[in-house]
């Protein structure tokens, strides 16, 4: 027993691969014992992690279904008693964010605040401890809204929170649209075989071709130390980091929702080709869009609200600037209560109060006819949002003193020294085959529209995706994916 | 309340407070959003107004640019809950 679970089940291992087909062979086997069977796949997949892991879990998972039953008031009369219960509930989700994410950090810096010796408590955050306790909150918050009944089983429930796919690093899924599922008769035919297969094509090329070759080519002391380099290749290896990210998240993304399909149950969209949106509004509606749905409904919107009806108006300076601000410093301390992730927060909330300063001042025109997406205004708005990522983008990865560094060093141009061509080759290479993809879903608006082409095509791509994995994993770059740190 | 009193109060304050164009010609089927008229963050202010103007609440998770992108959408979103 302690051999089997002697390491954690990676996503893009074969022990994964192998756990997945027998999950797969008894759901179908045994079709009356559905959510039973993914239930029990899911703890044995998290117990694999670390058996504390676990522990937490089951905690959240029993103190929310039990407090979701006390918020059920009909005709939205609210009693303080259903008010108090939504706060203890909220609190129990929080807690335990508190303590294993936050309380490490902050005893270190108290510490050091106070000279003493620098205090680590050593707490290991349960891996996706961030994503389900999200979901444990809007689902309280829904009960408590009326916007959804509570589970009545505690089995549908409990995989709701735990469902594996989903479990390391989201998407961020809601209850309204995860449960029904739950009930519904899961029939996968052919073409839902099909697709679900190419996505966990595609999310193995871009979680292992493309993010990991860029990966293997990042220079760390680029990003220890910026002050040491000159413009060109702080540029270069910067815009490298946010293909490396952005392919490391939309692969996984891509690949569990593929998975998932293989049970019938869909799962959100999280990436929506974010490199080509038209702006910082239109970006953060792109990029890990679960979670910015999340923030959009349980912060940005009562807060934005609130705020309009006490000023019912959309030009009134603090409408305008203080909602995103707070929902962006909010997503920062969701990632980490460190300042550079405050700076980031902040930093991107500000921009999409300016980007909506300047749009009230836009004259109003007749809407364009709708038109296949262009290749230069993909290019354009490519272009835009790389200009945004180096300006805004740097405290996501790096400390508040090494992004000041970075910015500065942005007007210091000099002979590069990490721009050598068989250094940049693979990253070349690796952000053409990523904006190949991001293009083809862009203009098709299809996350695997490869489908659509003859036969031949389609086995020209499925080809070269095993040649490539052949020889990404031969690299043996085992990097974890980023967003499960979170 | 009639869909089609709802609509006009609402073009109208949609064209003059959030597109500042009284005179725009605003289609009951013309994207709104998807089409970069207007951007997401005004559905907050669209939802304030379905307060004041009809006293009904349209809760967080309905005001998306899926269900929300056209005039006909809002109105009948609106009439929804002023007819229950």
């Amino acid at each position: 027993m302690s051999e089997l679970f002697s390491s954690p089940i990676n996503i893009t291992s074969l022990p994964f691969a192998v756990f997945v087909i027998v999950t797969f062979l008894l759901y179908y086997a045994f079709p009356r014992q559905q959510v039973l069977i993914l239930l029990g796949a899911s703890y044995l997949f998290y117990l694999t992690w670390d058996w504390r892991f676990v522990l937490v879990l089951l905690l959240v998972t029993v103190s929310n279904y039990l407090i979701a039953h006390r918020l059920e008031y009909p005709h939205r009369a609210k009693s303080n008693l259903a008010k108090r219960f939504l706060w203890l509930g909220l609190s129990l989700n929080l807690l335990p964010l508190f303590l294993f994410k936050y309380l490490d950090y902050l005893a270190w810096q108290l510490s050091r605040m106070l000279t003493l010796p620098a205090i680590s408590l050593k707490i290991v955050l349960p891996i996706g401890l961030s994503f389900y306790i999200l979901q444990g909150i809007s689902y309280l918050l829904d009960v408590y809204q009326g916007q959804i009944a509570p589970s009545k089983r505690p089995t549908h429930f409990a995989l709701y929170l735990a469902y594996f796919p989903k479990l390391v690093s989201g998407p961020i899924e809601r209850a309204r649209t995860f449960l029904p599922q739950l009930t519904e008769k899961c029939i996968v035919d052919n073409q839902a075989l099909a697709q679900s297969l190419a996505r966990i094509a595609v999310g193995l090329v871009r979680k292992l071709v493309i993010a990991n070759a860029i990966l293997a080519s990042l220079p760390s002391s680029l990003f220890d130390s910026p002050a040491k380099f000159p413009a060109p290749d702080l540029i270069f290896w910067w815009i490298a980091f946010v293909f490396m990210i952005y392919n490391d998240f939309a692969g996984y993304t891509t690949l569990v929702r593929g998975v998932s399909g293989l049970f019938g149950i869909e799962l959100s969209e999280n990436f929506r080709q974010p490199f080509f949106a038209s702006g910082a509004l239109d970006l953060w509606n792109r990029w890990h869009i679960s979670l910015s749905q999340w923030l959009r409904d349980y912060v940005f919107l009562p807060l934005s609200r609130f705020m309009l009806r006490r000023k019912p108006s959309g030009k009134f300076l603090p409408n305008i600037i203080i909602p995103p601000v707070v929902t962006l410093l909010v997503s920062g301390l969701w990632h980490g209560i460190n300042p550079h992730f405050l700076l980031w927060g902040g930093l991107t909330g500000l921009a999409l109060a300016i980007e909506r300063l300047l749009s009230l001042k836009r004259p109003v025109v007749r809407a364009a006819t709708a038109h296949l997406p262009r290749l230069s205004t993909a290019l354009r708005h490519f272009a835009f949002i790389m200009l945004i990522a180096l300006i805004i983008g740097p405290p996501f990865r790096l400390e508040v003193p090494e992004t000041i560094s970075f910015w500065s060093h942005l007007f210091l141009w000099g002979p590069a020294t990490l721009l050598k061509v068989n250094k940049i080759l693979s990253p070349l290479l690796a952000f053409l085959l990523s904006l190949s993809l991001d293009w083809g879903q862009y203009r098709t608006q299809d996350d695997v529209f490869f489908l659509q082409w003859p036969r031949w095509a389609q086995s020209l791509v499925f080809a070269f995706v095993i040649l490539a994995l052949f020889l990404a994993t031969r690299a043996e770059v085992g990097a974890p994916f980023i967003y499960q740190e979170f | 309340m009639e869909i089609t009193e709802i609509k006009e109060k609402l073009r109208t304050f949609i064209c003059t407070e959030l597109l500042n164009n009284p005179d725009y010609p605003l289609q009951d089927d013309e994207p709104i959003i998807t089409s970069g008229l207007m951007d997401s963050f005004s559905l907050a202010q669209i939802g304030v107004f379905a307060e004041i103007e009809f006293s009904v609440y349209i809760p967080d998770a309905d005001l998306t640019v899926d269900a929300m992108d056209t005039l006909n959408q809002i109105a009948m979103r609106i009439a929804r809950e002023v007819n229950k």
